[in-house]
């Protein structure tokens, strides 16, 4: 049905008759091609750049949970959770542009998959927590279909109900689940390995979160963002893609639920299954910049430490951090810190970034 | 498939917004390989026609039939990937995604050949200078003729366009218009509304008139300019 690309050869030899200079379209063409130069410097720099930034990453892994004090590992843990979060939720919401606030429930769903598993012994643990993500993604496939169908606000709040109902089920399913008493997982003499599975999980969705930014995939997910119509009738089967990107996106949070679960060793549905779950992927992102690589890398980064110093200050405050966040950065700074950078000039547009 | 056989059937369609009938049987025959035009006053039905042949909207009832198979109820992308493709009234790029990406992201062959494709399709409009661009950025004219480029990305058997000239500067109207019979001798069947009746009386073999969603005139430009319902839906009486 696809003819060969056709050439246009008479268009393009009546192009180069045209001077190049002389008319006031070219001065406005140019600033682009100057941009673009700069892109393409850029864009030959950073793979070698996010290599070696990778390399480091896992060396510090590997290393500083055997040098630093417990309190830093455990506060580096989160920091990669949020991460983790934010990276996985950009997937789908920051690139398609449907905003999930079900974060917290996929979180909620790995955690007691996870918690279930290794509390009944069923599986290694670091096993328990891949089944998690599974079993998560798996769960958001028909909530996918369910929900994608709706836009705007309306996806937005069904993804709330739906992470609420999860909650609400797991909560009564005593038998189960043990209700609102809660789980109990194995004392943990070394929760060091809980540590390297974070480091492990965040690394794992970076890369497949660049993966997909610079393949033809990430364009596919932007133009659902962008126009979805358009892009249907320009035969991109939208649906196909947003389920496919949310049950990817759920996979992340899943696998990170199962391994605070065993961190933390106690888990109950209002801990796990708690909002400020969502809030946390989705202020992280929005502060870094959604539909970027680094944004919500940043923006993780940057959140929790602070959150972590408002607390130390005042326990009360640190509470505001991401929610007052989220508000702050959608009234004057949206599009984030890397869209601030680029209005700025100070990096060029790029999928790479 | 015979030249002169229809590339396109509607068959009785009607559409209802609420109470208003948008469309009210509406009975055409698109000829292959040959520029059609679609004409009609502001609420005629004619954008109405165009989301129910590329699936944007649903009948309400009759049949539309593509090449012998009924598209009525198909979603978009399965009746563009049988080889529909349009442009919107008012333009529909993906603003915030360069001049490029907007065309590559829906190309259909490797990326290699994708990238070819867009390039030479860019050269055209003239817009490859501004192919690093956000399409957001470009002029209104631009913007028409990025978003003409990118559904030629897809190779597409039928082509709607809507308003295709309207903001157009003339020199690019005028290789716009080459374009469209270039096009045409290359087999594709364009279906063109715009209220630019000069440029359609000289493209156009075929024109069909709506008015208050109903088929008013069919037939060659000639008869269509003589004919006294044409010019008291135009003009009153």
């Amino acid at each position: 049905m696809i003819d060969p690309p056709h050439a246009a050869p008479s268009v393009t030899e009546e192009l180069s008759a045209v001077p190049e200079s002389g008319s006031g379209s070219t001065a406005v063409a140019r600033l682009p091609d100057n941009r673009a130069l700069r892109a393409q410097q850029w864009n030959t720099l950073l793979p070698k750049t996010y290599v070696i930034l990778l390399a480091l990453t896992v060396i510090w892994i590997v290393v500083f949970p055997q040098v630093a004090p417990l309190y830093y590992v455990s506060l580096a843990l989160v920091v990669l959770l949020t991460v983790v979060l934010g990276v996985s939720w950009n997937i789908i919401s920051g690139y398609t542009g449907y905003i999930s606030f079900g974060h917290a429930g996929f979180f909620g769903i790995g955690s007691y998959i996870g918690a279930l598993l290794i509390a009944h012994n069923l599986t290694a643990w670091w096993l328990a927590a891949i089944v998690a993500g599974v079993g998560t993604a798996l769960l958001a496939l028909p909530m996918g279909a369910l929900t994608l169908r709706l836009r705007g606000p309306y996806f937005a709040i069904t993804m709330f109900g739906l992470s609420e109902l999860a909650r609400i089920i797991v909560s009564s399913w005593d038998s189960l689940t043990g209700g609102g008493a809660g789980l109990y997982l194995p004392f943990l003499e070394d929760r060091t390995s809980n540590f390297y599975a974070m480091g492990i999980l965040a690394v794992v969705a970076i890369s497949v979160a660049y993966l997909i930014a610079t393949s033809g995939l990430g364009l596919k997910l932007m133009c659902i963002r962008e126009d979805e119509v358009a892009a249907q009738t320009l035969g991109v089967n939208t649906t196909w893609y947003k389920i496919g990107a949310f049950a990817l996106s759920a996979f992340f949070p899943g696998v990170a639920g199962a391994v605070y679960a065993r961190q933390i060793g106690y888990i109950d549905p209002i801990t796990v299954f708690g909002v400020i779950w969502s809030i946390r992927a989705v202020a992280t992102t929005m502060f870094g910049g959604q539909g970027t690589i680094i944004g919500p890398i940043l923006g993780g980064i940057v959140l929790t430490l602070a959150s972590e110093w408002a607390w130390a200050e005042n326990a009360f405050a640190y509470q505001i951090v991401f929610g007052g966040l989220i508000v702050l950065v959608v009234l004057f700074m949206p599009g984030g810190v890397m869209r601030l950078l680029e209005l700025r000039g100070w990096i060029p547009r790029t999928r790479q970034l | 498939m015979q030249v002169n056989s229809p590339i396109l059937r509607v068959e009785n369609v009607s559409r209802q917004f609420g109470g208003v009938h948008a469309l009210a049987g509406v009975t055409l025959a698109v000829p292959n390989g040959q520029i059609v035009g679609l004409i009609g006053p502001n609420g005629s039905g004619k954008t109405t026609l165009f989301n129910l042949i590329t699936g944007v909207v649903r009948p309400s009832s009759g049949r539309l039939v593509f090449r012998d198979r009924d598209i009525s109820r198909l979603p978009p992308h399965r009746i563009n990937l049988l080889g529909i493709a349009r442009t919107f009234q008012l333009t529909r790029l993906f603003p915030q995604m360069t001049a490029l990406e907007n065309m590559l992201v829906v190309g259909r062959e490797d990326d290699r050949a994708n990238h070819a494709r867009a390039t030479d399709l860019l050269e055209f409009v003239d817009l490859q200078s501004a192919r690093n661009e956000y399409a957001a950025n470009l002029s209104y004219g631009q913007q028409k003729l990025l978003e003409f480029a990118r559904l030629l990305m897809v190779d597409p058997s039928l082509i709607l366009l809507d308003e295709p000239f309207a903001g157009v500067n003339p020199t690019m109207a005028r290789r716009l218009q080459e374009r469209l019979e270039t096009l045409v001798e290359q087999g594709k069947t364009l279906l063109v509304t715009d209220h630019e009746m000069k440029t359609m009386m000289s493209i156009c073999s075929e024109i069909f008139v709506l008015d208050y969603g109903q088929l008013i005139a069919q037939g060659t430009p000639a008869t269509i300019q003589s004919d006294a319902r044409v010019m008291a839906a135009y003009f009153g009486r």
